[in-house]
């Protein structure tokens, strides 16, 4: 099997007459963890949408070794306020990345449970999920795709919304899901602190790929720290 | 009970719990998806095909269905390709729909046309064909919704995650909507034109305000369907009045209770 997950190769997107994306190329290995960061508009969810299909680029091409892929946009708390659903089925939705109509054998009914305590909320499994926090929303999102088994989990700034506390606890989580359980994880954040202290790999987009690397090499080659957050409030 | 004595109360009771049954099954699909209004754009949308039916000799309820399917991809088909929202696609629908059934009835002058009955919804016009036309529609719309009931709940939830975990999310957007045209269409003849939505959302709001799981808040939506539909039909005729109407409003009475502390 390839080490590579994902190939990207001069990547075009245009919206309208403007590019979105312009000559984005890179490569990701298996078992990386990838923090994307960028100001505003620099086209970092545009780039997430592209990789997983909900869009298609205007020039270039995407290569994904793997077809078990989760993704969880980028979402406010709020939108689920009344979705009459409980935290249970809508891990349980995972599941369907095994085949779309089947029942859900014991075997499922165990993926569910174990995903729900890895992610601590085993006992709020029957409550509604508009009831719970932002922090414990998406932590039922990462339940979710934890139960399809992906090998490529893609997260949209999952840590808006969510206080210090439970960012931390997040960023704790995922680095189990990259380090124990073997999963390649991209993330889109506006984070630049928590996201490079767990990422193997990141970069820096706006419209183009600025840098792409360690984290140590961004803060010591690329930018002052200080100067990146003024350029992500700008 | 004196209301059974009759044949066609029969046919109208048990079309009806059927009915009770199919509208919150699809509806709680169509009202999470803030779809609510397609079906009343796809029922008025008829009048169209049951006015160009009567003139041309078809069956009113081929042209219903007919209608109903068309005018749905055409509002799925106007959402995904033009520059507008779904409730301005449905208002075009709406208009296009009722225009087209007034100016073809106002040009057939003299012809026996019970426009009421199809507008209001009529207990007399359900007999056994209508009967055997709403359940060969209507129990392949239940056997789907059953089979695809995860995935549909996935897309309604989550469409870009759903799509992303490699669901075919346009093919299930289009059967809903799809279904929920069958399922307005074979509602029409009991509920009328104006008011066969309303079997799709208001049970389905109901539920939503006494259940905090979706199985929970489907379950409720047909108990409170069933209910209304029964309840609806007896004060129809006991008190002579168009069975849509009665429907209707027991259904808006239920969801006014669910609203208080009794419910909770």
């Amino acid at each position: 099997m390839s080490d590579k997950i994902l190939e990207v190769r001069n990547l075009y997107f245009r919206y309208k007459d403007e590019f979105v994306l312009e000559d984005i190329s890179f490569s990701l290995n298996r078992e990386e963890f990838f923090g994307i960061i960028g100001p505003n508009g620099s086209g970092k969810s545009t780039l997430l949408k592209l990789i997983v299909g909900i869009l298609k680029p205007t020039d270039g091409e995407i290569r994904i070794y793997t077809d078990k892929i989760s993704y969880i946009p980028q979402r406010i708390a709020s939108l689920y306020h009344l979705f009459p659903a409980t935290v249970e089925e809508i891990v349980g939705l995972g599941r369907l990345s095994d085949g779309i109509i089947r029942r859900f054998t014991n075997k499922d009914k165990e993926l569910i449970e174990q995903a729900l305590e890895l992610v601590g909320l085993k006992e709020f499994k029957n409550r509604k999920i508009g009831e719970l926090s932002g922090g414990q929303q998406q932590r039922v999102h990462i339940a979710r795709a934890i139960v399809s088994n992906p090998d490529l989990l893609i997260l949209d700034e999952p840590t808006t919304g969510v206080d210090v506390v439970n960012q931390a606890k997040f960023y704790e989580l995922l680095g189990h899901l990259n380090k124990d359980m073997h999963i390649t994880i991209i993330i889109v954040s506006h984070d630049i602190s928590g996201v490079a202290s767990e990422v193997s790999m990141m970069a820096y987009l706006d419209k183009r790929l600025h840098f792409i690397g360690k984290p140590k090499d961004f803060f010591k080659k690329i930018l002052w720290p200080i100067e990146i957050e003024d350029l992500l409030r700008g | 009970m004196d209301i059974f004595r009759y044949t066609f109360m029969q046919y109208a009771l048990i079309n009806g719990i059927f009915i009770g049954i199919l509208c919150p099954l699809i509806g709680v699909f169509l009202v999470l998806k803030n779809l609510s209004l397609i079906a009343d754009g796809v029922a008025h949308f008829s009048f169209g095909g049951i006015a160009l039916g009567i003139i041309l000799g078809f069956s009113p309820n081929v042209m219903i269905l007919v209608f109903s399917i068309v005018g749905a991809l055409l509002v799925n088909y106007i959402v995904r390709r033009s520059k507008l929202y779904g409730d301005t696609a449905i208002a075009i629908l709406l208009s296009t729909g009722l225009a087209l059934g007034i100016t073809i009835i106002s040009m057939a002058k003299g012809t026996n046309f019970n426009i009421n009955s199809y507008l209001f919804g009529s207990l007399l016009a359900i007999d056994k064909s209508e009967l055997v036309f709403a359940l060969s529609f209507g129990i392949p719309v239940i056997i789907l919704v059953l089979l695809l009931y995860k995935p549909l709940l996935y897309i309604t939830f989550d469409e870009d995650s759903a799509r992303a975990s490699g669901l075919p999310v346009e093919m299930l957007n289009t059967l809903l909507v799809l279904i929920g045209a069958i399922t307005v269409a074979i509602t029409i003849r009991i509920a009328g034109i104006l008011l066969a939505s309303a079997l799709v959302v208001i049970p389905v709001a109901t539920g939503m305000q006494v259940s905090k799981s979706f199985k929970g808040a489907l379950l409720s939506s047909i108990i409170f369907g069933v209910i209304s539909v029964i309840l609806g039909l007896f004060l129809s005729y006991y008190l002579n009045i168009a069975p849509g109407g009665a429907i209707v409003l027991v259904n808006v009475l239920i969801f006014l209770m669910s609203l208080s502390r009794f419910f909770h």
